[in-house]
């Protein structure tokens, strides 16, 4: 289901930014397809995994 | 070779000891060329051509002296300005990038500053502020990028060798699409200090050579030692006790038959060379692209933040579309990719670690270089839209942080086309030697 425009300019007010409403269904679909990304990695087995983030130090 | 602007470093210091060249006679070789091929190829922003000059007339007697390099236009050089490739986007640094620095100390003349992508977020080689790099092998056809411009003036004589980024392939690909040799260091392994970012956990500062041994000798001046060869088979053969994992996911309906057939001919000098080469499978390497694709985005939004608040409407707007979407990406998602990419790392150590591989192996690019309008390229009887197809077999590799060494193997109706070997944390040497033996090999007529 494509993100509704008005999903995407609320974030995008939230986060700040200025989209012009001509260019919020191509952001979506940007969006959209990361988040299905994050979607289909969250079906691996994440529990008690840490992000591969470097500690500090 | 007959012009000095063809010689590889190698070559050029050979005949500067002997006396037969001199820095002033190779920098002005090098900028004939510049000033003949520079304006069709775009290979670069912007070049001093007195600054290099002034450089070559006093060398001095480092390892690079007089060596003539292009720099890639995210990376600090004191007195040149940085502009990323963007509109508008420049600073004018006081001071080298560190890594640049240490060139310029062991005699190193810095040409100018190379083409790019816009702030390196692109893998083709286009810019639509600066018009496009073309590929020195046909100028219908795209460089690839992100560090096109010195990708492209290493292949053409525009310099000896070249200086760029790797965050999913950008020093990778246009080695591949240009036909010259390039080292992705695991990360860390170079300081960052003085380059434009575009994504903390992926990006690596790297040599572009035409030659594996002229990109070590690259990486040694940039580490500021030097890189011991550790190849354990002294006696028999060059390579003997080495084993290479072909990753046959990225090979099998992920390029073209043509790259295929390259690759296993490049395998076979190899194993003549003494490396036993071995399957290697994974169960989560293709998560690579989603982790990737998360990760990347997030950081270059949080990167870009103060000036794309400022200046959205001067990106271009396939970078100004990711960096917009990126801004969106909930905190939550970019740790969930994390966790994923710790698991895609974790399984790809431990399978070079239970095989013991020194290194992987697997196509640069799924094809040689496509038109320059291209937007799709045909893979394995597929068409694909150009910028997941050409990053397609480099973002894997780059998930673990260690070394990729990307060397030419092979042409298809004139165009080039290479071969990644990534190794371990710490593998630059092990990768380098393997390259340069088989670039040997294969220069004697194997």
């Amino acid at each position: 289901v494509p993100l509704p425009a008005e999903t995407v300019a609320a974030l995008a007010a939230a986060a700040g930014l200025d989209i012009e409403p001509g260019r919020l269904e191509e952001v979506g679909a940007a969006l959209e397809a990361v988040l299905g990304d994050v979607d289909r990695l969250r079906e691996l087995d994440l529990e008690d995994v840490e992000p591969l983030v470097p500690p500090a130090g | 070779v007959s012009d000095p602007a063809d010689l590889t470093i190698a070559a050029a210091r050979e005949q500067m000891a002997a006396g037969r060249l001199s820095a002033a006679e190779l920098v002005e070789s090098v900028l004939a060329r510049v000033e003949a091929r520079g304006g069709a190829l775009h290979a670069y922003l912007y070049v001093d051509a007195e600054g290099a000059r002034r450089q070559a007339r006093r060398p001095g007697d480092g390892p690079l002296a007089g060596i003539p390099l292009c720099v890639k236009d995210v990376i600090d050089v004191a007195g040149m300005p940085t502009t990323a490739g963007a509109a508008g986007w420049s600073r004018r640094p006081a001071a080298d990038a560190p890594v640049v620095a240490r060139l310029r100390r062991a005699g190193a003349v810095i040409v100018g500053k190379g083409h790019t992508n816009e702030f390196a977020y692109g893998i083709d080689g286009r810019n639509p502020h600066h018009g496009d790099a073309a590929n020195p092998h046909d100028p219908a056809r795209l460089t690839g990028g992100s560090t096109s411009g010195p990708a492209a003036a290493t292949a053409a004589g525009l310099a000896l060798g070249g200086v760029g980024t790797d965050t999913s392939g950008s020093l990778r690909v246009p080695a591949s699409l240009c036909g010259v040799a390039a080292l992705r260091p695991a990360l860390g392994a170079l300081p960052r200090t003085g380059v434009v970012p575009l994504a903390w956990s992926y990006d690596a500062v790297g040599p572009v050579a035409r030659s594996v041994a002229d990109a070590a000798l690259l990486l040694d001046v940039m580490r500021g030692e030097p890189v011991e060869d550790d190849v354990p088979g002294a006696a028999g053969r060059p390579l003997d006790g080495l084993r290479i994992g072909l990753v046959e996911d990225l090979v099998a309906a992920r390029c073209e038959p043509y790259v295929a057939a390259g690759v296993d001919r490049a395998l076979t000098v190899l194993r003549e060379l003494g490396v036993e080469v071995a399957p290697a499978h994974f169960e989560l390497l293709h998560r690579a692209g989603a982790v990737h694709r998360v990760v990347q985005m997030s950081e270059a939004a949080s990167i870009h933040g103060p000036w794309f608040a400022e200046q959205a409407a001067r990106y271009a707007p396939d970078v100004r579309e990711r960096l917009e979407a990126g801004h969106l990406i909930p905190a939550r998602a970019y740790l969930d990719a994390q966790r994923a990419r710790r698991l895609v790392v974790d399984e790809l150590r431990a399978v070079m670690e239970a095989e013991r591989l020194d290194a992987l192996a697997a196509p640069t690019t799924p094809a040689v270089a496509p038109p320059r309008d291209a937007e799709e390229i045909e893979v394995a009887g597929r068409m694909v839209p150009l910028r997941a197809a050409l990053q397609s077999l480099t973002v894997p590799l780059t998930e673990s942080g260690g070394p990729v060494l990307a060397l030419p193997i092979g042409t298809h109706d004139g165009l080039p086309f290479g071969l990644q070997l990534a190794g371990r944390h710490g593998g630059e040497p092990r990768l380098l030697a393997i390259g340069a033996a088989y670039e040997g090999a294969t220069a004697a007529g194997a």
